[in-house]
C-alpha cells in the first residue's frame, strides 16, 4: 500500500556556525496524518520545522513539501502551508481581526476569509478586541487562525500548547483533531509533552540531540512499548525462587529481596510461572504484568543517546 | 512503500509588483494606532506652531531688511526642521516601524509566507519613504498656511499671499526629501538587523552629531546624516525671494547612492543572514 507523503526530508543536517544541530534527519509525514514530532527541549524540533518553512537553509540534505524541492519551489509550496512557530506573531496594538487582515492581504485572499477562520477558531466574538487583551489561549487560537488563512493542506505547529492551562490544551487538541478529521488537513505537530501527542497523533517521530531515533505510526510505537512489558513477581525470597526454577527464571532480575522482574513473552508464560512457583512451594503474593507507559518508552528511546 | 504528494495544485506565483502591492497594503494596515503615526503628525504640527508663535510675537525682530519676509520666514523654520527635527524624526520613524515586527516576533511569520524576503523588506522601506514624504509635505503645507495666517494676524511682517514662494518651497521640499532618503535607508537596514531599539537609535544620534560637526567640510556630503542640512545651505535668499535650484546637488546624489548601497547591500545581507 503506497502512502503519500506531504513532508519528506532526506538526510537533512544543519549547523549553527560550527555547532552541529541536526544530523541527517529524515522525516516522512503522510498525507492526512497528525504527525507528532517529539523530543525534549533543545532536541532540534524547532530547527527542523524552521528548515521545513525555508526559514533556515540546510547544511546538507533535501527538503521536499508536496513532492517538490523546497529550495526550488519555496513560494509555491508555502502557499499550501500554514505555520505557527513557537509563540504566535501578533501585533498587540491591532485587533484580532486586523492581525488576520494584515496576513490575509499578504496572501492576496478574498476579504471573507478572515471571518471564516475567526469562526473556525471560535474567536469571532472577540475579534474586535486588541490582541494585547487576549489570554494566552486566545493568542494561540489567533496564531492558529493566521496559519489557517490560506486554507493550507499542511499545518506546521510548533509546541502549540505551550503555556496553556489544561482547558486551553484540551481546546487546542479538539481544534487540531477537528481540522484533521473534518477538513482533511495534514498536521505536523511538535511537542515535548508526550501525553498530548499520544492523544491525537496518528504518526510519531522522536528526535534527540538532532537525530531521529524513531519514526512510524503510533500503533507501531505502541507495539514497541508492548515488547518492553515485564512480569513482576512478589514472593518471600526472590533468589530462592530463581534457584529453584532456573528454566523459567534464568533471565529474571531481583529488584529487591522479595521481587523478581523478567521480560513478558506470552500469557502462557505467566500461567506456567504461577503454576511452577506454587508447585515449588514458593508463596506467590502477586504476579503482575507491567507495560511501560509511552512516556517510559519515549524516555528509553531518548536515554539511549544521552551522554 | 511511500510516494510523495506531487500536487498539480501548485499555483503560479503572483507577479513581483502584485506581491509588493499586497505587502504594502499589509504594512499600511499595521500602522493603525501606532506611535509612529502620532509622532509623524506631531512632528509636523508642533514645529510649525512654534514658528508661528515666534513670528507672531517676535516677527519684527526676526524679519531682516534686504531680504524677502517669506524667505526669512521659510529659511528660519526650515533650518530647525532640516537640521534637527526631520533627521531625528526619521531616526525614530525607521526604528518604530521596524520595531513593530521585532516586538511581534513577526519576522519568522513573514518569512514563512509565500512572499520573497526581498519583497517583504522592500515594502517596509517603501512605507518609510512614503511616511517621510507625507510628513515633509504636511510640514511644508502647514508652514505655508501658517505664513498666510501670520500675514493676516501681523500684516506688518509683509507676508503677503501673492508673494508666497510656492515653487521655491516645493523645490526645497523635493530636494530635502531626496537628501534624507539615504539616512532613512541606512537606519532602516540597521533597525532590521538589530533587534534592540537602542542600537539603531544610538548610531543615528552619533551620525547626527557627526553631521553637525562636519557640515562645514567638503566631505560632509558623503555622510547621509548631513544631507538635509547641506541642501538648506544651497538655498539663496534676497530681497526678491527664495532661490532654490531645481537640479540635485552632489550630496543629494550621494544620498541616492546610499539608498542603492544600503538598500541592495543591506538587503542582500539581511536576506541571507537575518535570523527569523
Amino acid at each position: 500500500m503506497s502512502e503519500q507523503l506531504v513532508v519528506e526530508t532526506q538526510a537533512v543536517s544543519y549547523h549553527y556556525g560550527r555547532r552541529p544541530v541536526l544530523h541527517e534527519v529524515s522525516l516522512s509525514v503522510p498525507a492526512g496524518s497528525i504527525y507528532g514530532f517529539l523530543g525534549p527541549n533543545g532536541a532540534g524540533k524547532s530547527t527542523t520545522l524552521r528548515l521545513l518553512l525555508g526559514l533556515l537553509r540546510p547544511s546538507a540534505g533535501r527538503v521536499a513539501l508536496f513532492g517538490r524541492c523546497l529550495t526550488q519551489q519555496r513560494q509555491a509550496a508555502l502557499r499550501r502551508v500554514g505555520a505557527l512557530i513557537e509563540m504566535p506573531s501578533l501585533y498587540d496594538h491591532l485587533s484580532g481581526r486586523d492581525n488576520l487582515e494584515a496576513t490575509r492581504r499578504l496572501h492576496g485572499l478574498p476579504p471573507g476569509r478572515t471571518a471564516e477562520v475567526l469562526a473556525i477558531t471560535g474567536l469571532a466574538g472577540e475579534a474586535h478586541r486588541p490582541a494585547r487583551e487576549y489570554s494566552l489561549g486566545m493568542r494561540q487560537r489567533l496564531g492558529l487562525a493566521l496559519a489557517l488563512l490560506p486554507d493550507p493542506d499542511l499545518l506546521i505547529l510548533d509546541e502549540p500548547t505551550n503555556g496553556l492551562d489544561p482547558q486551553g490544551i484540551a481546546e487546542m487538541r479538539q481544534l487540531i483533531l477537528h481540522l484533521q478529521r473534518e477538513w482533511g488537513k495534514t498536521v505536523l505537530l511538535s511537542s515535548h509533552l508526550l501525553p498530548e501527542i499520544e492523544r491525537i497523533a496518528t504518526h510519531v517521530g522522536v528526535i534527540q540531540q538532532g537525530r531521529v531515533l524513531y519514526q512510524g505510526s503510533l500503533p507501531a510505537l505502541q507495539q514497541l512499548q508492548a515488547a518492553q512489558a515485564r512480569i513482576v513477581i512478589e514472593t518471600d525470597n526472590a533468589l530462592a525462587c530463581r534457584t529453584r526454577l532456573p528454566e523459567l527464571l534464568h533471565d529474571a532480575v531481583a529488584a529487591d529481596a522479595t521481587r523478581l522482574t523478567l521480560p513478558f513473552r506470552s500469557r502462557e508464560q505467566v500461567a506456567r510461572l504461577a503454576q511452577q512457583l506454587a508447585s515449588a512451594g514458593q508463596p506467590l503474593y502477586s504476579l503482575v504484568c507491567q507495560q511501560p507507559t509511552l512516556e517510559e518508552t519515549f524516555l528509553h528511546l531518548t536515554d539511549r543517546t544521552a551522554p | 512503500m511511500s510516494a510523495s504528494v506531487a500536487s498539480p495544485a501548485f499555483a503560479a506565483s503572483p507577479r513581483p509588483a502584485s506581491a509588493l502591492l499586497r505587502c504594502l497594503q499589509a504594512d499600511a494596515l499595521k500602522l493603525r494606532h501606532t506611535a509612529a503615526v502620532r509622532l509623524l503628525v506631531g512632528a509636523a504640527v508642533v514645529p510649525v506652531l512654534l514658528v508661528f508663535l515666534a513670528f507672531c510675537f517676535y516677527g519684527t525682530m526676526l524679519v531682516k531688511s534686504g531680504r524677502s519676509p517669506w524667505a526669512t520666514y521659510v529659511l528660519n523654520a526650515w533650518h530647525t526642521w532640516a537640521g534637527l527635527v526631520l533627521p531625528l524624526l526619521l531616526l525614530l520613524l525607521a526604528t518604530l516601524v521596524v520595531q513593530l515586527e521585532h516586538r511581534a516576533n513577526a519576522w519568522k511569520h513573514l518569512y514563512a509566507l509565500p512572499v520573497s524576503r526581498g519583497t517583504v523588506l522592500l515594502s517596509k522601506l517603501l512605507v518609510l519613504f512614503g511616511l517621510s514624504l507625507a510628513v515633509q509635505v504636511l510640514y511644508a503645507g502647514l508652514l505655508l498656511l501658517a505664513g498666510l495666517g501670520l500675514g493676516w494676524v501681523r500684516p506688518g511682517l509683509g507676508l503677503r499671499p501673492e508673494a508666497m514662494p510656492l515653487a521655491a518651497v516645493a523645490a526645497l521640499l523635493g530636494r530635502t526629501y531626496v537628501a534624507t532618503l539615504g539616512l532613512l535607508t541606512v537606519q532602516y537596514v540597521v533597525s532590521v538587523a538589530r533587534r534592540s531599539f537602542v542600537g539603531p537609535l544610538a548610531l543615528g544620534l552619533a551620525g547626527l552629531v557627526l553631521a553637525l560637526v562636519l557640515t562645514s567640510l567638503s566631505t560632509a556630503g558623503w555622510l547621509p546624516y548631513a544631507n538635509a542640512l547641506l541642501t538648506l545651505k544651497t538655498v539663496r535668499a534676497d530681497a526678491s525671494g527664495l532661490a532654490v535650484a531645481g537640479a540635485l546637488a552632489p550630496h543629494e546624489w550621494h544620498s541616492l547612492g546610499w539608498v542603492v548601497l544600503a538598500g541592495l547591500g543591506g538587503g542582500a545581507w539581511l536576506r541571507r543572514y537575518q535570523r527569523a
